[in-house]
């Protein structure tokens, strides 16, 4: 809440400050009236007692009443005497708000306490409010950012506000971070009502601007009204669609403790060098990119002459930003062929991916554990040769299967020529092969590992790339700013000198024609002095030839010689003697001019120089004005362009640091979309990679089983061979 | 437009608090039951003024970082930080530390107003980070070469931020020569928004009345306060406002100057964060 400056000559008292309320509240049954408050617990920060949530305007306290109910306390720290008026128009208004009427309870209930607060022996008025349990909307977004569909819903949720209020005339006046409250469930508390615009407030002033980095640079106090509220309208719902879109722009525009969501006063006032506005207009998103240009069109626009937020054409595709997830994570990492027998998929996209790479893996997918078999053999014969040259470089897999072979071979004929036993030989074959598989498949746990692996890394060095990027593009904006700030300071620097000089300058011309006009004068005198001859005295009594003479030897010709008298006591009392001072500032004795001839010399000269001053002009001459005048021009000229070059070299010195900056930022961005589509190309070849290692593991375990139970098999063969060849051989 | 630059975490603000330690500030000023030593009255000050720029920058989450503060003392042959207690020995800290780190709480008791026309005796926390001081000479102007160096750095550092704000608290009476001309100096200092502003707050025995932000050297008693109230700058447009708007009659010429009075309203004036500076 603001005092409006504009306001006429009324008396406002001295309102607490803050720590005052601090202080005061460390008493709560001494300083409250108000039974919840006077007998309630006040919310303590760590250190300094009453925890205090300050703004310009007013210090809020939580209060919880002994009843449980919590309260949030609005003290305020600036006087106005229009507070009571506009809170009673308010509360009014709000009392009679259906909440069915509303797309969300987005009012605040509020009860304005004329004595609301004692500090120092006087009562202060104070907003009871109840307590909002909600988040601020920077906080939330830091905690929502990933959460493109969430962020989306409180973007439709805002618009949804400003349209509930458009509805109703009434406006806020300082829609901002601070003011908008998102509430566990999403929607949307609005709180600060100190500016608010009610119908029965027509035609008041604003008592606020709102926050600089919400408002029209051409906000006017005069916009209080029902559209007031529309630009910082058009700029959160902006912000929040933007940041749904790509989140990555919250990392890039949002300063960690900025007090803005993602534009800022100087992108609102300078457009033009706003690297802001150069990535939201260019994004690669268009519905983003036609609401960027939407909003920046509003720019120039005066404050009450913007439309009403409209969503139309505005609602992007939100982007899924489900990433592809590393294998790690279960219930995507999971085969495509397992889909029979775990818990119905949540997630087909992996398995769709894997399919294109390895159309076995379908077939796989809908067999049973009892179907297996056939596929083993079929995968079998494709695989063969591998499993051969796996064999040759493994030796411990050698000896085995040329162990095995040896055996197989012994036993096999014993079949043919003894028995001829053909499930024995179908035994021997499909040990054979399960033997080749175990042995062709031994890798793909080991491989899988290295994969998940890979992408994990891969992921990983992608994000810290994108975050490297995202604070490049933001060091390339505080630099900017920085840089910008620098280039006004020098240029401040070497201006302030010069404008000093030149609004001195009036005042100096003026100096110099009234010296001038000095010294025309002067010459004036001197000049009519000069036409009486010193002989002129003689007409004065007891002046004759000789003190003439003795004038003229000093140098004394005519009135115009000197230019007065000089008394100096001599040596002896009562008497002085007199010096005549010539006009070059010489003081001359002359013999025969003591104290009494001094004098009338001396009135002699003044009464000449009396008449001259009579007959002096009393102003310049047109001429010697001009002179002066034009002098006085050129220096301001001068000045002027000197000024005026430091002011083009600073404007070119910061056109050349935004076209770097834009640059560099387009630059930042294009090698993060080349890295980053890199990067899902490289993840696409791993997850695929993944998909068949996985279908292959599977095999291998299954392999690992039928192998064990074709060994026992064996066991019982070559268990009857032992025993057939005691029988030929007798032992 | 100069002064309207955003005070934020990220441009925050640099406050130098120069206190005079020296040992003329061991006199007492006032009168009957009122008297206070001068150190006593400029360390409460302090005290105060870093309570109110907490409690202003408080936040939710806390105090924010708006400001960087430093508090100076000088006196004796030393000029250096006059922090007692965990900041003892810095410079300039960010402000949710000065908030999270005062010395100690001090119990106050005091009689307040009840608001029926009666007294009571309360008990409040008072918030201590310095204390007073008095020792040696007032070398005032090594104190603002001192300054002068932490603004040079600071705004170097922030080109763009709101000009460092210096604060002297003295009884005037320098002793290491005029120090007008290390104030211009300090002065001189500019970020793109402006230069160094430099405020005064003189404590003094001498008699007068107290004088808060005055635009002529008028009602001022000697040649200590006009000596100060000449190196004080002309307070920027939207501060004269919220003087106006505490009832002080200002002009074009009125400067950040105070005489024997309180100076903690010099904090209400600083538009913190985000305010669309001036109604327009
Ligand atoms: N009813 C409420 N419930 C919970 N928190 C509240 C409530 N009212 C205000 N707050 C909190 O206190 C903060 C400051 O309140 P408010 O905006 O009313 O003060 P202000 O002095 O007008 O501040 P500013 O100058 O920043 O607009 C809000 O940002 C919010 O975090
Ligand atoms: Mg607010």
């Amino acid at each position: 809440m603001a005092v409006s400056h504009a306001g006429g000559p009324v008396s406002r008292r001295k309102f607490p400050t803050g720590a005052n309320y601090v202080e005061a509240l460390q008493n709560p049954t001494l300083c409250f009236e108000d039974p919840d408050l006077k007998h309630g617990t006040v919310q303590q920060s760590p250190v300094l007692g009453p925890k205090a949530i300050s703004g310009n305007f007013a210090s809020v306290f939580s209060i919880t009443a002994p009843g449980g109910q919590r309260y949030a306390l609005k003290c305020f720290t600036r006087d106005s005497n229009t507070l009571e008026a506009r809170y009673k128009a308010i509360n009014k208004q709000l009392a009679v708000l259906k909440p069915a009427k509303l797309t969300q309870p987005w009012p605040v209930g509020i009860e304005y306490l004329p004595r609301g607060v004692l500090v120092a022996g006087q009562w202060y008025p104070a907003l009871k409010m109840a307590w909002v349990e909600a988040t601020n909307l920077i906080t939330w977004i830091d905690r929502n950012i990933r959460d493109s569909v969430a962020v989306l819903g409180v973007a439709e949720r805002f618009a949804a506000l400003a349209a509930d209020l458009e509805k109703l005339g009434i406006a806020h006046g300082d829609l901002q971070h601070g003011n908008l409250l998102v509430a566990a469930d999403g929607t949307l508390r609005l709180v600060d009502y100190d500016g608010m615009y009610v119908p029965e407030l027509k035609g008041q002033g604003a008592t606020e601007n709102g926050h600089r980095n919400y408002q029209s640079p051409h906000r006017v106090s005069s916009d209080f009204g029902p559209t007031m509220d529309r630009f910082s309208s058009w700029i959160i719902y902006l912000s929040l669609v933007a940041i749904a879109t790509d989140p990555s722009i919250w990392d890039q525009l949002h300063d960690d403790q900025g007090e803005f969501l993602i534009l800022k006063e100087d992108d609102f006032k300078e457009p033009k060098s706003s690297l802001s506005w150069s990535l939201l207009l260019t994004h690669s998103d268009a519905s983003l990119r036609s609401l960027a240009a939407q909003t920046h069109g509003l720019l120039a626009d005066a404050a009450h002459t913007v439309p009403a937020l409209s969503t139309r054409g505005a609602i992007p595709t939100p982007i899924p930003t489900q990433r592809p997830v590393p294998a790690s994570a279960p219930a995507n990492g999971t085969p495509a062929w397992l889909a029979g027998h775990i818990p119905p998929p949540q997630n087909t996209s992996v398995g769709s991916s894997t399919g294109a790479g390895a159309p076995t893996g379908t077939g796989f997918a809908r067999r049973r554990t009892a179907d297996v078999l056939s596929g083993v053999f079929a995968l079998t014969g494709s695989a063969a040769p591998a499993a051969l040259t796996a064999i040759g470089v493994l030796p411990n897999g050698y000896m085995a299967v040329a162990q095995l072979g040896a055996l197989l071979v012994s036993g096999g004929t014993l079949h043919v020529t003894r028995r001829s036993r053909p499930e024995a030989k179908a035994s021997k074959a499909r040990l054979r092969a399960l033997r080749q598989q175990v042995a062709t498949l031994e890798d793909p746990a080991v491989a899988a590992q290295k994969v998940r692996q890979e992408i994990e890394s891969l992921t990983l060095t992608g994000a810290s790339r994108d975050a490297q990027i995202n604070r490049q593009i933001k060091s390339i904006q505080s630099e900017l700013r920085d840089e910008q700030a620098r280039i006004a300071q020098a240029l401040n620097k070497e201006t302030n000198g010069l404008k000093t000089k030149l609004s001195k300058l009036a005042a100096r011309e003026q100096k110099q024609l009234d010296a001038m006009l000095v010294t025309v004068l002067r010459a004036h005198v001197q000049n009519r002095l000069r036409r009486h001859p010193i002989q002129g005295v003689k007409k004065l009594s007891n002046m004759g030839d000789g003190t003439v003479t003795a004038l003229t030897a000093a140098g004394i010709h005519t009135a115009a010689d000197f230019t007065g008298v000089r008394y100096v006591q001599s040596g002896r009392y009562s008497s002085r003697d007199a010096y005549l001072i010539r006009s070059n500032g010489q003081q001359v004795k002359i013999p025969g001019v003591g104290e009494v001839r001094a004098a009338a010399l001396e009135s002699w000269r003044t009464s000449l120089e009396q008449q001259a001053r009579k007959s002096a002009p009393t102003s310049l001459s047109a001429q010697e004005r001009t002179t002066i005048r034009q002098q006085f021009a050129k220096q301001k000229k001068q000045l002027e362009a000197e000024i005026t070059q430091a002011e083009g070299t600073a404007r070119r010195k910061r056109d050349q640091l935004q076209q770097r900056s834009t640059a560099r930022q387009q630059q930042a961005n294009k090698e993060k979309q080349q890295h980053q589509t890199a990067t899902q190309h490289q993840r696409a070849v791993l997850l695929q990679r993944q998909a068949q290692l996985a279908d292959q593991s599977t095999t291998h375990n299954l392999l690992v089983t039928q192998l064990a139970t074709a060994r026992t098999g064996h066991r019982r063969e070559f268990g009857l061979r032992r025993y057939l060849g005691f029988v030929a051989t007798g032992r | 437009m100069p002064y309207t630059a955003e005070i934020s975490r990220t441009n925050p603000g640099c406050f130098i608090f120069l206190v005079d330690q020296s040992a003329s500030m061991s006199d007492p000023i006032g009168s009957g039951e009122m008297v206070q030593q001068r150190a006593q009255v400029v360390s409460d000050a302090i005290n105060r003024l870093l309570t109110e720029l907490s409690v202003k920058c408080a936040k939710e989450e806390g105090v924010r970082d708006y400001f960087h503060v430093a508090v100076i003392g000088y006196g004796h042959t030393q000029v250096g930080s006059a922090f007692t207690g965990g900041l003892a020995g810095r410079d300039l800290v960010p402000l949710s530390e000065i908030a999270n780190n005062p010395a100690r709480l001090e119990s106050r008791t005091k009689k307040v107003p009840d608001g029926a026309g009666g007294l009571v005796e309360t008990t409040v926390q008072f918030p201590v980070w310095m204390d007073p001081v008095t020792n040696g000479g007032t070398p005032m102007t090594r104190a603002l070469g001192y300054a002068d160096s932490l603004v040079a750095r600071w705004v170097d550092e922030h080109p763009g931020g709101f000009p460092p704000i210096v604060l002297n608290l003295t009884d005037g009476e320098s002793t290491d020569g005029d120090p007008t001309s290390a104030a211009i100096g300090l002065a001189s200092h500019a970020t793109a928004d402006g230069a160094v502003l430099l405020f005064n707050l003189h404590v003094s025995g001498a008699s007068g009345t107290p004088v808060t932000f005055p635009d002529g050297e008028g009602d001022l008693p000697d040649t200590y306060s006009r000596l100060l109230f000449h190196m004080s700058s002309v307070l920027p447009s939207h501060m004269r406002s919220y003087a106006a708007s505490q009832g002080h009659r200002v002009s074009d010429a009125t400067r950040g100057f105070v005489y024997n009075a309180d100076i903690t309203s010099i904090i209400e004036f600083l538009d913190i964060g985000t305010r669309a500076t001036e109604l327009r």
